[in-house]
């Protein structure tokens, strides 16, 4: 019977032995190529096989127990393939137990299975127990890798969580601030966004002053954001963190304020602070802060990573609105500027056309002029010719001369004043300074009036005042000033007045030198106070002066009316002011005028200077008394 | 026969002088009165047979003189002669067609155009043989206004 089993085991190598072949080669999950099929056999068959087989031929069942004890034993023993030995030992016995059954008496039968039965059972129980403790084994191992994987899963989901709501923020700073050009609007949406983060409480900005003293709040936003409302930080403060962030251009992320520093303390107590620079174009332009209440555990890289991006994001927007906003004012400070441009022009053209008024009045006004004693010449001269000279008695030739003379002597006295009067107005008059006496001046100009005076039975009184001070002044100039002014008093008075000259010294300021003042007062019409200024005027008369004129001296009064304008521009050339004063116009009454003239003893002071002085001397003098008769002499 | 008698009111003294020369040599009698005021004054005393009158005067202006003149029932119908420096043509047309003054002459003037608006006016000089013949050609210093009748036709005031 031994050797029926035997051979039946040696005849069922054929399904046994691939079987275990293919068990040991895929041993571990991984096909092993270090053996060939061939020396797999042949282990199996030294192993395993062959001592079961020897084990069998023998008979000695005790044997067979052994190996099959010690084949279980090895597998349990390397917790390999349980299953599948389980599998190769179950298939042992059925061929075993078929094989027997076939060739053996029952008591042999009996016999066998009472003896192999408990081996095959101890095996079975030994692979089984064996089986089951891998498999416990591995089931734990199992389990411990899933919680770990379960857990590993729920960090990455909160990670991820997280992220979204940081790649959220990211796009809401980047819609917030690419959809305006509001800089308090971008400041505003970094502030609200940075605050909603997770692990922030708060988010402020701050802005640097232009004048670069003092960084303070733009806007705050989350837990206790009010506390910050007005605050600034000083520039020199180098504690101060968001300082030392926008003086180094680098993130500062401190987790402990120094509670010594008490202003930095009152704004940020024990508080995680991060601030970054806000980028600007070469300089930040300012700092965004971001800080936490409860905990000073500092805040995750892909956090500080997003701050530093929505804060570099909104610098760039800043940056552009800024520009924005510098071109809106530009724009509109050019609509300003062409405004104010085109108001001046209109002013300009306005003035222009003034000018050009005066310009074409004079003009009419001087060829007004000159018609008068051009006729005259012409109609003498022109009488002349038609009679022939010597055909004429001599008492008709000379009245004829006399005419023309007449009307040239008047053309030559217009022509003279309009080119005066151009000089003035061209500001190009030029006086030829020398030491001058102004008492000789009036009264040269006086003798050169006497005759007209007697004529109109007038008086003429020249009080003494040589012993002022000689002036720096154009004589020939101030002759013709005082000839104009005398001779308009003379006009403008009736036969039978009198005319006053009278003159004295003012000081002006301490260590300055002083001013000559002289007065000419008349006992004539007077002039009304409206009109006192206007009588400089080109070509200004108050009144007919034929009223109160004999014949012969309306010649003199009808001159172009350039006289006063060419007297006030040489006064002010010299650097001094005239200025008429009276009661008013009455031609029954004759209130008189005065004509002052106040020229300063050195004319070679700075223009602007001498005005400014004389308007002082002046503003006093006529809340003083006009005449002052200890002056006159 | 009295001499024609010419008032000039005028505020040039030697103005005048100059009309009295021109004038007297050809037969008129020349008054002359010194600005607008004396020329009223004048002209009511005295009404002449022609008013020769400068229109730019600083007290009383000619328009003022001619206007008055026009309201007195006595003076009205003196013949006028505007006298004036201004040259532009706003005055000749304000003078001949709107004033409807007898006549228009400019300074400066030669005493031959003088001489020539007068005879116009007055429709021939006191002494025409002399220098009638002369003048014809200086019509356009002269005018007579559209649509009125002659000056020759008017009714003269001796």
């Amino acid at each position: 019977m031994r050797d029926r089993i035997a051979s039946w085991l040696r005849r069922n190598e054929g399904h046994i032995v691939p079987a275990w072949i293919k068990l040991v080669r895929f041993r571990g999950g991984e096909r092993d190529r270090s053996l060939t099929t061939k020396e797999l056999e042949r282990q199996f068959f030294s192993d395993f096989y062959q001592s079961f087989v020897h084990a069998v031929e023998s008979g000695n069942l005790e044997r067979v127990g052994q190996v099959l004890e010690r084949i279980a034993a090895a597998r349990v023993e390397e917790e390999f393939q349980l299953g599948e030995t389980l599998d190769i030992f179950i298939l042992l016995k059925e061929l075993l137990w078929e094989r027997i059954d076939d060739a053996h008496s029952p008591q042999t039968l009996m016999a066998w299975r009472q003896g192999i039965e408990p081996v095959f059972d101890g095996c079975f129980r030994l692979l089984g127990q064996a089986f089951t403790r891998a498999s416990r084994a591995l089931l734990s191992e199992r389990l411990i890798e899933a919680e770990f994987m379960t857990r590993r899963l729920a960090i990455a989901t909160e990670e991820a969580d997280r992220a979204l709501s940081r790649l959220r923020i990211l796009y809401n700073v980047s819609r917030a601030v690419s959809s305006t050009l509001d800089q308090r609007q971008i400041l505003a949406a970094v502030a609200e966004n940075l605050s909603s983060v997770s692990q922030v409480d708060r988010c402020a900005v701050w802005l640097a002053d232009s004048d670069g003293r003092e960084l303070s709040l733009a806007v705050a936003h989350g837990i206790e954001a009010g506390r910050l409302h007005g605050a600034f930080l000083p520039l020199e403060d180098n504690h101060s963190v968001p300082v030392r962030a926008f003086v180094t251009r680098k993130m500062q992320l401190v987790t402990h304020i120094d509670d010594e520093d008490t202003e930095m303390s009152a704004l940020f107590r024990q508080r995680m602070l991060l601030a970054v620079p806000l980028p600007g174009e070469e300089w930040p332009v300012g700092v965004v802060t971001v800080d936490r209440l409860a905990s000073d555990r500092p805040l995750e890289t892909a956090v500080v990573e997003m701050v530093q991006s929505v804060v570099d994001q909104a610098g760039v927007a800043l940056q552009k609105a800024r520009l924005y906003e510098e071109l809106v004012e530009l724009n509109r400070h050019l609509d300003h500027r062409v405004q104010e441009r085109t108001e001046e022009l209109a002013h300009l053209n306005r003035d222009l056309s003034k000018l050009n008024k005066k310009k074409s009045d004079f003009v009419a006004i001087a060829a007004h002029e000159l018609k008068t004693p051009l006729t005259l010449v012409q109609g003498y001269a022109e009488m002349l010719a038609e009679s022939g000279v010597y055909n004429l008695p001599p008492e008709v030739m000379n009245r004829q001369v006399a005419g023309i003379i007449k009307g040239v002597d008047r053309l030559r006295t217009i022509v003279e004043d309009i080119i005066d009067v151009s000089l003035i107005d061209t500001e190009v008059l030029s006086l030829s300074i020398e030491l001058t006496s102004m008492y000789n001046v009036v009264e040269m100009v006086c003798r050169d009036w006497m005759e007209v005076v007697q004529e109109r039975k007038q008086r003429l009184v020249l009080h003494r005042f040589d012993d002022l001070p000689y002036i720096e002044g154009d004589a020939l100039r101030l002759h013709q000033v005082f000839g104009n002014i005398i001779g308009n008093a003379i006009k403008y008075t009736p036969d039978g007045g009198k005319i006053e000259i009278t003159a004295r010294q003012l000081e002006a300021e301490p260590g300055r030198p002083p001013f000559v003042e002289v007065v000419v007062v008349d006992t004539g019409v007077g002039i009304n106070l409206d009109e006192q200024d206007r009588i400089f005027d080109k070509f200004y008369r108050v009144e007919s002066p034929e009223l109160h004129s004999s014949s012969k001296t309306r010649f003199m009064g009808a001159g172009p009316g350039l006289g006063l304008t060419i007297a006030k521009g040489i006064v002010e050339a010299h650097g001094g002011r005239i200025w008429v004063e009276s009661e008013g116009h009455d031609a029954v009454r004759c209130p008189g005028s005065q004509f002052h003239v106040l020229l300063p003893v050195r004319s070679a002071w700075g223009d602007f200077q001498a005005r400014a002085d004389i308007g002082e001397v002046v503003s006093e003098h006529v809340r003083g008394s006009v005449l002052d008769d200890s002056s006159t002499g | 026969m009295a001499k024609k008698r010419v008032l000039c009111i005028e505020d040039h003294p030697e103005m005048i002088e100059l009309i009295r020369v021109i004038l007297e040599r050809v037969g008129f009698q020349v008054e002359g009165a010194v600005g607008g005021r004396d020329g009223l004054k004048a002209l009511q005393e005295n009404p002449p047979d022609l008013l020769l009158l400068d229109l730019m005067m600083p007290d009383v202006d000619g328009w003022e003189v001619y206007r008055q003149m026009k309201a007195d029932e006595k003076l009205k119908r003196v013949p006028v002669i505007a006298v004036t420096a201004k040259a532009q043509s706003i005055d000749r047309v304000l003078a001949m067609h709107i004033a409807r003054m007898d006549g228009f002459i400019t300074k400066p003037f030669g005493p031959k155009e003088l001489v020539t608006s007068i005879e116009r006016v007055m429709g021939g000089l006191p002494t025409a043989d002399k220098v009638s013949g002369e003048d014809a050609t200086k019509e356009d210093d002269v005018e007579t206004p559209a649509g009125s009748p002659a000056p020759q036709d008017r009714e003269r005031v001796s």
